[in-house]
């Protein structure tokens, strides 16, 4: 057999960048997107809603090995591979008080809260529904129910902050790594460009937040 | 202005040996420089005890930030002693080895690994011959010869490779300052040719993935050498060359 045609260590890290713009970054805005549709805003009420967004992806088709191969494997690659990566740093922004230095540190601490959040979030509301403690259907009162916490409530919010800010400033770092951006003038444009897409992020990801509302009869599900 | 210097070293007598902080008081001379203070303390070393001690180990060669050797963390941060002029410098004086290489003693470090891996990346023209082949040099165009002078003038000093989160003694990372010489070479006209092996010894363990995008070395750079611009260029570069390997062979 001939030698890979790529070394190991450089298709790794290269797969790790890859991954976390297709299909994680992807699915992210994806994500915050149908869920922002829950906020009163889009005028969906909740039985819609779980119409709009639950049945049209329970009904993809291949939806069962989507979740397994697009976005489970993903993102546990490139969160488990990501930590590695942080290990082999020795962050000093103390010494070097740069903008860029901070968001190297940012960038990885931002990544293992997303990390560990995406677990809470998954058991939460997938794994539930694997377990059979609560069926698709129910899936808007589940997170209007968990959304009744405060502490849950800002749980999620730092989640998503986390998530978001990890994504928009990696996507900066794939304009470096994979060598679009060059100079230091098109890295400080890219820098605008990605934060104001982080904050339109943001926006669907507060929507999304404050969207789900319970109806109290509906809190019980918080207890099950 | 006061009569005197106090200065404050981090020691070490041995490679093995714990480092310690010693400290000295230096009567006063203007336009008095890092290195020329380090001189003026080997002609009378005494600390602020008054106790006779060894000389504080230290190396410098140009006096003029072309050699790099001085390289050393002057009140924090990294540079070149001989450039740094004692007027304006906040007292006492910290002195530190660099943190990022093996200390030999005191202020003196082994950089030797920097000059591995400009082996590594071949940093160099592959022209010289057994015999003269009569063929004058490629012309290069004034924009190119400006933009590879920038980088010429790197001399290995470390500063780079000391700002450097990724690049530690438990690293593999090969550091700013050979990746901006991998990139220097492969915009050689004549250096071009090996461009492509140059580019398979920055996609190995230790390479151009290993950069973490902090940034610091272009602004610990004493040269000012784009380096960051290097780095992306070689990502570039770099990702070309994986798509030449796996598509078109």
């Amino acid at each position: 057999m001939s030698a890979p045609p790529v070394d190991r260590h450089f298709a790794l890290r290269k797969l790790h960048s890859l991954l976390g713009v297709v299909p994680i970054g992807a699915f992210l805005a994806f994500h915050l997107f149908e869920n922002s549709l829950a906020h009163a805003w889009h005028g969906l009420s909740a039985a819609e809603w779980t119409e709009e967004v639950v049945h049209k992806i329970d009904g993809m088709p291949y939806i069962e090995l989507a979740e397994i191969l697009l976005i489970a494997l993903p993102i546990l690659f490139h969160g488990i591979y990501g930590l590695i990566i942080w290990l082999e740093g020795r962050a000093n922004p103390l010494r070097y008080g740069y903008f860029r230095n901070w968001m190297y540190v940012v960038q990885r601490v931002a990544g293992a809260i997303a990390l560990v959040f995406v677990l809470t979030h998954v058991w939460q509301t997938r794994v539930q529904v694997l377990l059979g403690h609560v069926t698709k259907d129910e899936l808007y009162a589940r997170m209007a129910a968990v959304f009744s916490s405060p502490a849950q409530q800002a749980w999620y919010a730092l989640g998503i902050l986390a998530a978001v800010v990890h994504l928009a400033n990696g996507l900066w770092l794939v304009g470096i790594t994979w060598g679009l951006t060059t100079a230091p003038r098109s890295q400080r444009i890219a820098t605008g460009l990605w934060a104001a897409v982080g904050v339109a992020l943001l926006v669907l990801g507060t929507l999304a937040l404050t969207g789900f509302q319970a109806p109290l009869n509906l809190a019980h599900l918080a207890l099950r | 202005m006061s009569d005197v210097i106090r200065l404050k070293v981090k020691r070490q007598d041995r490679p093995d040996a714990e480092p310690y902080w010693e400290e000295f008081a230096l009567p006063w001379k203007p336009r008095h420089n890092v290195v020329s203070l380090l001189m003026a303390l080997r002609e009378n070393p005494v600390n602020a005890k008054g106790e006779r001690v060894a000389p504080v180990v230290f190396e410098a060669n140009c006096m003029e930030e072309v050699c790099g050797s001085c390289t050393m963390i002057i009140n924090g941060k990294v540079k070149q002693a001989c450039s740094t002029l004692i007027e304006g410098l906040q007292q006492p004086i910290t002195l530190e080895p660099m943190t990022k290489f093996p200390v030999v003693r005191d202020l003196l470090v082994d950089r030797q690994r920097m000059f591995d891996a400009l082996r590594k990346v071949r940093a160099w023209v592959p022209i010289d011959g057994a015999w003269d082949i009569h063929v004058h040099a490629p012309r290069i165009s004034p924009r190119e010869w400006e933009l590879n002078y920038d980088f010429s003038r790197c001399m290995t000093c470390g500063c780079c490779m000391e700002a450097c989160p990724q690049y530690h003694p438990g690293s593999q990372f090969i550091g700013p300052s050979p990746l901006g010489q991998a990139w220097l070479f492969n915009n050689h006209p004549t250096g071009k040719f090996s461009a492509e092996d140059r580019l398979h010894a920055l996609m190995g363990p230790g390479g151009i993935t290993d950069c973490g995008n902090a940034q610091n070395c272009v602004r610990a750079c004493p040269k000012e050498i784009k380096l960051t611009d290097a780095i992306a260029k070689l990502g570039r570069q770099t990702t070309s060359q994986m798509l030449k390997d796996i598509f078109s062979r």
